[in-house]
């Protein structure tokens, strides 16, 4: 069965695209607690155009609030201690709050998981189009009324006319995400950044917003950013992702490789333990044992040590571990302190 | 083999309030349940699954219809108290379904000692006894829930089903807000409950993949309806109703490992 | 970390207060005048006169010694007066909470029929059927102050009731009244510990006005109302026979306040500690996952 992301079963190399953001050793911390561990510790990425790089994680691995760290809208309590993030051209962590404010919306969008409360429910579908466009550009009322049945026809928002004088409790689920989603693209942004959207929606609504954004990240040229903890969404929607664990990214690459050859201990134990629509009781599934550290107090040096059940005594120090790569797929690297002995399991695996 | 639990011409209709309509949630449901099985109840919002779920242990009351329970009419108070010796109930939110003034020894046994099942030393032996079961610690008995993790409180919710030693434990989407590693313990935990207590399972969820791992039978229901009911095999590589292979396609596939 | 802080200032300097208060209105007797001993001959002595720090009224009588034992009389009707409140009061809101319908319905109703009813004519209706005195007067601090406490107590019961763990205990086989001593009742407690000094407040203020109209305590007891009655008449030549009473009953319903305030924000001061890091399941800095 092909996926989303493979029309016709080839991997599309987007490897010549511009990249249109650049995270380097992105650190966040807690405020007042200079022992904890950071919440995310040197998270790297580039995102290109047209490519949507997913980011998964549980609770506590950071990916939330690195996708607000982009936008520089760290909650209270914490703050960015290193790193920078770069959007076109621009250090985010560095620009002052007007920038931010231009950016934010027209070259840098943002959807959230509960539509419901990301829509400001005393205003119109119409007024909270034309809220967001005039923020970013001076543009008279009948080009505000045409962008917005524009960008309400792209998403796939049935009868526009007819609708931007609905309210959002008169929609469903499915139709306020689509409204955020063309709030997000109204001015035409290069960065989508997408945490968990369709998760708190049913899953035959799920379906249709997930084809909306992987189409529009192609035909806009976007770079998107997709947060989730759902291997199965992600499956759909990501070219590459990134695996991250209590602030750590331990293994990333072409979401293909990642998916079917899963060399960090902590994504193998996560498709272990993920149910999906090949598991029977036959093949049960493999919980990761123990639980995750709390918000900074993960344990120095490799954060998945204490859990890990491939861990051989003695080679996992306290030392940081370092990237291994997959000779096959060159942007498929993982976090560990031994190669050979994870090689030669997936060897195993593979051959049964 | 008796029905545990019989439900016929199931309605639930609330009424519009001013100039909303009134909603049919559930419009003539008949749905049974054997001692020992494992039934999955799966849908989307607005298919009347919880409250189904909530009508068969009577949190809420259905408009219409009929429950019995081991042959029996499901009317009187004392009726509803037999019928919950047999049958328990676990919620969805593991933040609002412990009383977080109580520690967790005395939300765990207060049935117990509602039942006045023992001397007090007993029913703390129980409480002890059920937590152990559920993997936690029989000490955790003298904690307050406020300590413990959203995967833990679903645990002592079901310790506190479990010590009173029910037939079958209806669970409303019990491991929707948890992250997938636990979920998948508690999922185990389930398992294990029904292979070595042959405590059986009523699983409402709206995720397929999870009930298809769980279930032995499945019953779809869609706008207040059953739609389809069948076992679990047969359900997935042979769905009749329209509604139901819909669902089954919009199931993010994912990719196997070795694909 | 600024807000809590001042949450903390605000309890410890009202808490220091009410101390103070509460001490001197019990020693402070031992070690003054007498109050209800007349000396004419000191009569309407301004404060800081030699033997009258605070002055003397017409009598005679020592203003310090009878704002002294006026505290006494005001706080031990106060005080009284909120736990009778807040007992009644707390029984009323919870069977207004009740499942039984026409049990919560009438307790609905007498909350109501009560608060309508304005106090002042229900004092002079009930003192001229009886008599003024303390019993009384205290009788009329519990009358007025249990409806608005069982409102309070009303709304939390029904807040809470919908929530899973009392529909858990039902399941579990309790009936309603564990569910509500059990379960719902525990739940009650702050709220009443941050009601009651604004109770207690409110009847100083109204024992003093109930003295004030001559149906409160009777002289020759001290009360800081009655002082301001006596007072009245005098209030261009002698300033501080009305003044400083009044400063009295400001600054101990401002601890009494300031002791509410400061438990309530206490009490609401431990949900700032969470840090919303945006996660899907909130997180507590420091909880389990």
């Amino acid at each position: 069965m092909s996926t989303l992301r493979e029309p016709d079963g080839e991997i599309i190399s987007l490897a010549s695209n511009q990249i249109l953001l650049s995270v380097n050793g992105l650190t966040i911390n807690l405020d007042d607690q200079p022992d904890a561990t950071p919440i995310v510790n040197g998270l790297t990425f580039d995102v290109r155009e047209g490519e949507c790089l997913g980011i998964v994680g549980e609770s506590g691995s950071g990916k939330s609030l690195s996708s607000l760290a982009l936008l520089n809208l760290l909650p209270v309590g914490v703050h960015i201690g290193a790193g920078s993030i770069t959007a076109i051209g621009k250090d985010i962590t560095q620009s002052d709050r007007k920038t931010l404010q231009e950016m934010r919306g027209s070259l840098i969008s943002m959807i959230f998981q509960d539509p419901g409360a990301a829509l400001n429910p005393s205003r119109t579908v119409g007024k909270l189009l034309s809220d967001v466009l005039k923020a970013h550009s001076n543009i008279s009322k009948s080009e505000i009324r045409h962008r917005s049945l524009e960008i309400l026809t792209e998403v796939g928002f049935p009868d526009p006319s007819g609708r931007l004088k609905s309210f959002p409790f008169q929609l469903s689920g499915g139709l306020r995400q689509r409204v955020a989603i063309a709030m997000a693209l109204a001015n035409r942004p290069r960065i989508l950044i997408a945490d968990e959207p369709t998760t708190s929606l049913d899953v035959s609504v799920q379906k249709g917003i997930l084809q909306l954004i992987r189409r529009r990240t192609l035909e806009d040229r976007i770079g998107c950013i997709f947060v989730s903890h759902d291997l199965g969404v992600i499956a759909e929607v990501a070219d590459r992702v990134i695996i991250m664990y209590a602030g750590q990214v331990v293994e990333e690459g072409l979401t293909q490789s990642v998916l079917t050859k899963p060399m960090h201990p902590y994504t193998r134990g996560l498709i272990a333990s993920a149910p999906n629509m090949s598991s029977t009781l036959a093949n049960p599934l493999r919980p990761i044992p123990g639980t995750l550290p709390s918000v900074g107090r993960a344990p120095k040096g490799c954060a998945f040590q204490d859990r890990c059940p491939e861990r051989s005594s003695g080679s996992c120090s306290p030392n940081q571990p370092t990237w291994f790569n997959d000779p096959i797929d060159e942007t498929h690297r993982w976090l560990c302190f031994e190669e050979s002995k994870l090689m030669s399991t997936s060897e195993s695996e593979s051959s049964q | 083999m008796k029905l545990l639990i019989e439900a016929q011409g199931i309605i639930k209709q609330f009424r519009g309030r001013g100039r909303s309509l009134d909603v049919m949630a559930l419009s003539g449901i008949d749905f049974s349940i054997m001692p020992g099985e494992v039934v999955g109840i799966v849908g989307e919002s607005g298919s009347g699954k919880s409250t189904l779920s909530r009508i068969l242990v009577g949190i809420e009351r259905a408009s219409q219809g009929t429950i019995h329970h081991d042959g029996n009419l499901v009317t009187s108070v004392e009726e509803w108290k037999k019928l919950r010796r047999d049958v328990q109930y676990i919620f969805q939110d593991p933040y609002l379904s412990l009383a977080p003034h109580m520690t967790v020894g005395q939300s765990i046994g207060d049935g117990l000692e509602i039942r006045g099942e023992g001397s007090p030393a007993e029913q703390r032996s129980k409480v002890e006894e059920a937590l152990t079961m559920v993997g936690l610690k029989p000490a955790d008995a003298d904690s307050y829930p406020a300590v413990f993790s959203g995967g833990q409180r679903q645990r002592i919710s079901l310790a506190r089903a479990l010590v009173l030693n029910p037939k079958m434990m209806i669970c409303d989407e019990i491991v929707s807000g948890l992250d997938v590693s636990v979920q998948a313990q508690i999922l185990n935990l389930l398992v294990d409950l029904h292979q070595s207590h042959g405590v059986g399972l009523v699983f409402v969820s709206h995720d397929l993949r999870v009930v298809k791992y769980l279930c032995e039978r499945i019953i779809v229901m869609h706008r207040g309806q059953i739609v389809e009911s069948n076992d679990t095999k047969t359900l997935f590589s042979d769905p009749q109703h329209e509604y139901t292979r819909h669902l089954l396609e919009c199931v993010p596939v994912g990719l196997s490992v070795g694909e | 970390m600024k807000i809590r802080n001042r949450s903390g200032a605000l309890l410890i300097v009202s808490g220091a207060a009410m101390t103070f208060i509460v001490i001197g209105a019990i020693i402070a007797p031992f070690f003054l005048v007498d109050p209800t001993q007349i000396d004419l001959s000191s009569a309407l002595a301004p404060p800081f006169s030699p033997g009258h720090f605070l002055g003397s009224d017409a009598l005679g009588r020592d203003v310090l010694s009878r704002i002294a034992s006026g505290a006494r009389v005001s706080l031990i009707v106060s005080l009284l007066g909120m736990i009778g409140s807040l007992t009644v009061g707390t029984i009323m809101g919870l069977l207004s909470g009740a499942n039984t319908r026409w049990l919560a319905w009438l307790s609905d109703r007498l909350i109501d029929i009560q608060m309508a009813f304005p106090y002042i004519l229900m004092a002079i209706v009930i003192v001229s059927a009886t008599t003024a005195s303390i019993p009384i007067l205290i009788l009329l601090m519990i009358l007025a102050g249990w409806p608005s406490a069982a409102r309070v107590i009303r709304s939390i019961v029904l807040s809470e009731r919908p929530k899973d763990y009392v529909k858990a205990a039902e399941i579990v086989g309790a009936d309603q009244k564990r569910i509500l001593i059990r379960y719902i009742g525990p739940t009650v407690v702050p709220a009443i510990l941050t009601i009651a000094p604004l109770q207690a407040s409110a009847m100083i203020v109204m024992e003093a006005t109930l003295s004030f109209l001559g149906l409160g305590v009777q002289p020759p007891t001290p009360s800081w109302g009655g002082m301001l009655l006596a007072g009245k008449v005098y209030l261009s030549q002698a300033w501080w026979l009305t003044t400083l009473p009044g400063i009295a009953i400001a600054i101990t319903c401002a601890a009494l306040i300031g002791v509410g305030e400061g438990l309530a924000q206490r009490l609401r001061g431990d949900r700032r500690r969470r840090v919303d890091l945006g996660e899907s399941q909130t997180l507590t800095a420091g909880a389990k996952q």
